[in-house]
């Protein structure tokens, strides 16, 4: 298990990068565990008085209990909430490209140069490489130019992200908006186990009820719930952990993943 | 002595200081640098076949470059490997330096192999280069010289270079691996990756599988809907995100675009090429899903920008590191004319790559460009059809597909050196040879059948994908990773190791005399030529991670794949009855390279280290101890 306080200084020293880089910051909030936890860490950084905007980006399909979570969490907080919502020419799309929609329009109308989203590593294989900070342009396409050259004619070094030395770039020409991922480094796990040492409130859907809980939470289209018996955060813990660990998991996961990159050199 | 005279010698003192600290400042090498260097490598181009085809006079522009300039027999790495020798020549180091030693390594602790050239971190990690020495490139870069790097292999992920650098071998598809295609078809085959689809009048609707997401306890591929509209015998029309593309039977089409939908903010681009084999059955088979030079998942090239400014002025392009599809051919879903015809635009996308560059560089006072070609590696794998067991001539034929690359490859020479001056310093070499591969050798099994490995299964035919499932570690005191290298069980080393420092010398010694005296039964033949230990032929600060034994197989012979990534077979020799037929995971001595100059070099033979020192000496840039090499020019 990585150590929660190293976790925690990595995020708190990029969010305080970027209060001191832009302009005009906004933290995206889905109302979610990740997000939650980043809101909290943007206060821990900023002594319980976040610097930016939050947006929730409202389908409006989300549950019950996820809006009540959001005003009761907004008014304890103190959040300069922004609550998006899509335009009716948009209700027919899909969740996905409503949402995008919705996040494009209200860059264009608060002039966001950062949005600062709570995306992690181990969600995605080909995110490897993703960077802390990722400059995008209009259309969301991560190619952005970014590189002056220098006298040498070689570039900044601080492109090549030396995240062990807190070395960031954050200068990039041409782009609409940076996007930030404080919490790249974190695991579900890293998650669930800060939660629980910071005493973080959640939306109560990730607890079991009958048998059944949320492991994620978004709009009603795309959220389902899975069988589970943990009702409390102790056990949410132990079940992944045990997820990760279990003879299944290793063998069918993590390790097929892996034969298959092992298969995919070829030399057969 | 007065104030006066001693304020002058002060004066005098502070303006040399000064002058050298400005002069230093600048840079020895900085100041005008002179010359240029154009390196060409060709992947696996064989010494015995090119001095063969240019005796036939099929190769006149090479054999023009050996009469006016130089052709030598380049000394590869040991082990030959791509991502290992490619390093040693743009380092000018041994391994024990620069620390690649086999495309698959092993983590001690937990004994999982993983590949060297897509060094990634567990699911989702960051990718990092293992390369602990530097390139030319690098000090070429620092001495302030233009210098481009395209397609080198082992260069994922893109460092930072005085002009592009665009990754080659070791950058990945849109999953994180290294290849992946996809056959879809309307008959039932159960084999992995093929994907059964079902017609509803002339109308499929079917999926592109991308990326690999993690959903809780499993990892899933994200999915893209597509559908195929059959318009006649011939042809159908592939729609996907809206857009369509025509489908021509036994003809690639033009790249699709996909993007897939990873969650909210998390799109990866992706790209393919489809290949319709036929309507009735319907049969189509997909390239692995590339990235998209355009919008990139991952950095391939630096700047980063670079990948897109290809595009722009280029077309798309194939971006996967061994963009050839190998695994498709080898598994009888695409047929030779396929194949081939893949091979040709790759080749011809990569030879416009090398014209956009070098019309550049040919403009410049100084500069460094170097280009790796290396489809040639992949048809020798698959077409190299020289049998060293059962035919006892030494002569080797080389038949039209392979005598075609070489000849194709000898025109692009002719039109280079047209237009290359008397500046420019012109290398063309070769990372390793040839050889066939008739027989599979599976190590692990071998030293499970004599003693230095426990299982605690007895191995029937057709076990697999294994990753040392059934060894029992502390009573294990050997096991073999990738094509080359035995790791002894060591205490303190490996996480159940049994083997003590002490022992370490014994228990090698017993290996290298069983393995060097293991003869197969079939043919009554030596497997291996040399079994090396480390010490013996690395040094360096990285020689702790090298595999502590070495094998080099005698030709004919290579590692079974399944013991490379720590599976087993029943028999330790058996027959390789793939058509991935020639190999060059053997003995280094017997698979040399070449070497082409422009420049006289007064030498038989040269090695693969000597070329990093051999282009810093041309450009007078001052050479950095680690180098092992020399240079070749006087």
């Amino acid at each position: 298990m990585a150590n929660l306080k190293d976790l925690e200084s990595k995020s708190i020293f990029i969010l305080r990068e970027v209060k001191k880089r832009f302009k005009n910051p906004v933290v995206l909030w889905s109302i979610g565990k990740d997000s939650t936890t980043l809101l909290y860490l943007c206060r821990k950084a900023f002594y319980d008085e976040i610097p930016f905007k939050v947006l929730h980006i409202d389908t409006e399909t989300e549950y019950e209990e996820t809006y009540e979570f959001r005003d009761r969490i907004a008014k304890e907080w103190k959040l300069d909430l922004v609550v998006g919502k899509s335009e009716e020419k948009f209700k027919e799309k899909t969740c996905t490209s409503r949402k995008t929609e919705i996040l494009k329009k209200e860059i264009e109308k608060h002039k966001f140069d950062a949005v600062i989203v709570g995306i992690r590593r181990d969600e995605n294989s080909i995110r490897g490489m993703e960077r802390y900070f990722s400059p995008r342009d209009r259309e969301f396409r991560w190619n952005v130019t970014k590189e002056e050259k220098n006298e040498a004619g070689i570039g900044s070094a601080q492109d090549a992200e030396l995240s062990g030395w807190d070395i960031y770039a954050t200068e990039f020409k041409d782009s609409n908006h940076v996007r930030i991922h404080p919490l790249l480094h974190w695991t579900e796990l890293d998650i669930w186990q800060y939660i629980k040492k910071e005493n973080i409130p959640v939306v109560n859907l990730y607890f079991a009820k009958d048998g059944k809980r949320f492991r994620s939470i978004g709009c009603k289209c795309c959220s389902s719930p899975v069988k589970s018996r943990a009702d409390t955060i102790d056990k949410i813990i132990k079940e992944i952990d045990k997820d990760r660990n279990s003879e299944r998991q290793g063998r069918d996961t993590e390790k097929e993943y892996n034969m298959q990159k092992l298969r995919s050199l070829g030399y057969m | 002595m007065n104030k006066a005279l001693k304020r002058f010698i002060n004066v005098v003192v502070i303006v040399v200081i000064l002058y050298f600290i400005f002069a230093l400042s600048k840079g020895g090498d900085k100041i005008s640098p002179k010359g240029k260097v154009l390196l060409i490598g060709i992947d696996a181009m064989d010494y015995k076949a090119t001095a063969k085809l240019m005796a036939e006079g099929k190769l006149p522009n090479f054999k023009k470059l050996a009469e006016t300039g130089a052709f030598l027999k380049l000394e590869t790495s040991n082990p030959p490997e791509s991502p290992v020798a490619w390093t040693s020549i743009s380092t000018g180091t041994n391994p024990g330096k620069h620390n690649m030693f086999d495309f698959i390594i092993r983590d001690p602790q937990t004994y999982l192999p993983e590949l060297s050239i897509t060094s990634q971190k567990g699911f989702g990690g960051s990718y990092a280069s293992l390369i602990r020495a530097t390139p030319f490139w690098e000090l070429t870069s620092k001495a302030g010289i233009p210098t481009s790097v395209i397609r080198w292999p082992a260069t994922f992920p893109p460092e930072k270079v005085n002009g592009n650098l665009f990754s080659g071998l070791g950058v990945p598809d849109i999953k994180g691996f290294l290849s992946g295609y996809a056959f879809y078809t309307e008959e039932d085959i159960d084999k992995q990756k093929v994907i059964h689809v079902t017609k509803e009048g002339s109308s499929i609707h079917t999926n592109v599988l991308g990326p690999k997401v993690r959903k809780f306890s499993k990892i899933e591929d994200v999915k893209e809907g597509m559908d195929i509209e059959i318009t006649d015998e011939y042809s159908a029309i592939l729609t996907i995100d809206g857009r369509e593309y025509q489908l021509d039977r036994e003809k690639w089409s033009d790249w699709v675009k996909v993007k897939f939908d990873a969650g909210f903010l998390r799109s990866v681009h992706g790209m393919f090429k489809a290949y319709l084999i036929s309507t009735e059955p319907f049969q189509m088979y997909i390239t692995t899903v590339q990235i998209d030079p355009t919008n990139p998942i991952v950095d391939i090239s630096s700047p980063k920008g670079y990948a897109k400014e290809l595009a722009d002025e280029l077309g798309l392009y194939y971006t996967l590191g061994m963009p050839e599809e190998t695994d498709g051919y080898v598994n009888g879903f695409l047929d030779e004319k396929a194949f081939l015809s893949q091979v040709y635009e790759i080749e011809k996308e990569r030879e416009a790559m090398f014209w956009k560059e070098f019309n550049e560089f040919k403009e410049k006072e100084t500069g460094v460009l170097a280009f790796a070609f290396d489809s040639s590696d992949r048809l020798q794998h698959l077409f190299w059809d020289n049998k060293v067991l059962t035919n006892i001539s030494d002569e080797i034929v080389m038949n039209e597909v392979l005598t075609g690359y070489y000849m194709r490859k000898d025109e692009l020479l002719g039109k280079i050196m047209k237009e290359v001056g008397n500046d420019t310093m012109v290398l063309i070499f070769s990372d390793h040879g040839f050889s066939s591969f008739e027989r599979a050798v599976n190590i692990n099994t071998w030293l499970s059948q004599n003693g230095f490995m426990k299982l605690n299964t007895v191995i029937k035919q057709g076990v697999e994908d294994s990753l040392f499932e059934y060894v029992i570690w502390d009573e294990t005191k050997a096991y073999s990773v990738g094509f080359s290298s035995i790791y002894i069980n060591l205490e303190g080393r490996e996480k159940h190791g049994t083997v003590s420092i002490d022992d370490k010398e014994a228990v090698e010694n017993e290996i290298i005399e069983k393995l060097e005296n293991l003869t197969d039964p079939k043919t009554g033949r030596k497997v291996i030529n040399k079994v090396y230990r480390r010490g013996d032929i690395y040094s360096g600060d990285s020689l702790e991670n090298a595999p502590d034994l070495i094998i080099g197989f005698n030709p004919g012979y290579r590692m079974e794949w399944q013991s490379a990534i720590g599976g087993f077979t029943r028999n330790a020799i058996l027959d390789n009855t793939k058509k991935w037929q020639g190999d060059h995971l053997i003995d280094p001595t017997f698979v040399p390279g070449v070497l082409f100059s422009n420049k006289q070099i007064n030498q038989d033979s040269a090695s693969l280290v000597d070329i990093a020192p051999t282009v810093l000496n041309f450009l007078n840039i001052s050479m950095p101890e680690q180098i092992d090499g020399k240079p070749l020019l006087k």
